[in-house]
């Protein structure tokens, strides 16, 4: 089989002024390439290595980060700090894993912190910064509770009443205001107030028993 | 495609296909099937193709479709932006000072009223110069300012209160500024009606707004530009030979631009450079009012470049007419351009 590796671009010389779309790289490389070509256009230019990472993953990690979050707004406002942070404080340089993994890592536990603060008790907010695991990869235990996380809000979600779930998506999802929700429905605003804080009681429940799985697991992965 | 992926193939010992992840994912599996995933994941070594799986996931099953040219300029807006507050903090006047918290309330207030001002009747607040096309003129404002306005502009400054506080003007159109450095520091501010706002110290810079856009020009000096706009909101600080393009409240910045070219509307003069008839077009249309119908979408690529003096319309059109070798019928404000035959 040796043979045929030499079909492989696994020279540099093959992108020549980088010239090619993501989309082409898609194409015309393996997996391993594209990141040893994204890690020596990080070398040359960052800004430009960021926007090449950027394009290949803003979407799915947008996609992603809004199952913890249900917010569209808060899902790529995460992101977009994901990609600053990753230039602004040269991130790039500390990453040993491959870049997917670092960013879906880091978009769970940015995910996690928004929970923390905007579901969490008021305690809770003070130990999240020491574990951080921006650094340090997440251990498969801390990719299990991360699942689990994002599929106990999803059932949750599905478990509310149709009206309940409908007026939550609009406003938490869409990002509508109460007022224009209460037009669209032809319900009053109090009336949307009300499916409001129903299913925000309900998601704030359910998410803070799953954080405090989370965070036990965290701390016990630091400690040991 | 002929593939080796010896990578890959490690992972090949636990069969584990790409759809049972993704019903794991999804939540659609057994509890054993769900035990046996766990794990596969709990293998170290398969972390990676983990995270492959998720991407691949993700990707076929969407729950968002964000606008990535938006996103990506917002990212570079705060780089820029964090590169100015670097540049700003380090200056002792903009440290905020206790002894001087009046001052806050003063200039909060004054701000106030400058809205109120702002949201007032116009022609009592302001006076208004206006050209007509064709026409250049510069003013003086009373504090030494020297301000070119260009074809088919207006510009309102204060009747009341101007260089008392600040110098505040409205721009729509193009004009060259060449601000008077007051003893007191005064900024002077354009703004323009896509929002923007140009703070400047002493400087001279050149402002265009119109419907297509705005683009600020510096010469001399330091300006910092604001987006006011609801959706997209930024400052740049800009340094000589900057041309800033401004579209939607996303800032477009070229570097160590001649800047010469952008003024030669003040001499009745059209530089162009590779310049297309289309975008000729345009500037015809804000400069003298006059509106080029070019017949075919070929003849609106082509490009000239070259400088041309022209007092009116007819003056530019007798020489595109020759450089392009085309026709040109004027009927009134428009202008029809064939192919000669």
């Amino acid at each position: 089989m040796e043979h045929e590796y030499k079909f492989e671009p696994s020279d540099h010389s093959v992108f020549p002024g980088m010239r090619m779309t993501n989309h082409e790289i898609a194409q015309t490389v393996s997996w391993d390439d594209k990141e040893k070509f994204i890690r020596k256009t990080f070398d040359d230019d960052p800004q430009k290595g960021c926007e090449l990472l950027f394009k290949q993953y803003y979407q799915p990690l947008c996609s992603h980060v809004v199952r913890f979050v249900y917010s569209r707004e808060i899902a790529e406002d995460i992101v977009g700090d994901i990609f600053y942070s990753l230039l602004e404080k040269q991130l790039y340089l500390q990453i040993a894993s491959s870049y997917r993994a670092y960013l879906f890592a880091a978009a769970r536990n940015r995910s996690l912190k928004h929970l923390r603060k905007e579901f969490g008790r008021g305690q809770d907010a003070r130990d999240v910064e020491s574990l951080s695991c921006e650094n340090g990869m997440p251990s498969p235990q801390q990719i299990l509770v991360y699942d689990e996380l994002f599929k106990k809000i999803e059932r949750t979600i599905q478990s509310l009443a149709p009206r309940n779930q409908t007026v939550f998506l609009m406003n938490r999802f869409e990002g509508k205001k109460y007022q224009q929700i209460a037009t669209e429905l032809n319900i009053s605003v109090k009336a949307v107030e009300a499916h409001i804080s129903k299913a925000l009681h309900v998601l704030r429940k359910a998410v803070r028993d799953q954080i405090t799985v989370v965070l036990l697991v965290l701390l016990f992965q630091e400690l040991g | 495609m002929f593939r080796v992926l010896p990578l890959k193939d490690k992972h090949m010992r636990l069969q584990l296909s790409k759809n049972s992840l993704f019903n794991f994912f999804s939540g659609h599996v057994t509890p054993l099937q769900k035990k046996l995933i766990e794990e596969w994941i709990e293998d170290k070594d398969n972390t990676e193709s983990y995270y492959e799986r998720l991407e691949e996931w993700e990707r076929e099953h969407p729950q968002v479709a964000p606008d990535m040219e938006k996103a990506w300029q917002h990212i570079l807006l705060r780089l820029k932006n964090k590169e100015i507050t670097d540049v700003w903090t380090p200056l002792p006047d903009r440290k905020p000072s206790s002894q001087f918290q009046w001052i806050r309330y003063a200039a909060a207030a004054a701000a106030l009223l400058g809205v109120i001002l702002y949201s007032g009747r116009d022609f009592i607040h302001y006076k208004t110069y206006k050209t007509a096309f064709g026409e250049v003129r510069t003013l003086s404002l009373s504090d030494g300012s020297k301000i070119t306005l260009n074809a088919n502009s207006s510009l309102q400054v204060p009747r009341f209160g101007f260089g008392s506080g600040t110098r505040e003007v409205r721009l729509r159109g193009e004009a060259e500024f060449s601000v008077a450095h007051t003893r007191s520091e005064q900024t002077f501010l354009v703004h323009t009606p896509d929002h923007l706002e140009v703070e400047v110290l002493s400087t001279e810079f050149i402002v265009y707004s119109r419907d297509r856009g705005s683009k600020v020009v510096l010469r001399k000096g330091k300006i910092l530009l604001r987006s006011l706009q609801d959706t997209v909101r930024g400052t740049m600080v800009i340094k000589p030979g900057d041309v800033v393009t401004i579209r939607n409240g996303i800032f477009n910045l070229r570097e160590k631009q001649p800047t010469q070219i952008h003024s030669a509307w003040k001499e009745h003069r059209f530089v162009f450079n590779h310049t297309s008839l289309q975008e000729i077009a345009f500037q015809l249309e804000e400069r003298f009012g006059v509106k080029m119908q070019i017949a075919d979408a070929v003849l609106a690529e082509r490009e000239v470049t070259g400088t041309y003096e022209a007092n009116d319309a007819r003056d530019l059109l007798d020489v595109l007419a020759k450089v392009l070798n085309v026709e040109m019928k004027q009927t009134g404000k428009r202008v029809d351009v064939m192919n000669s035959r």
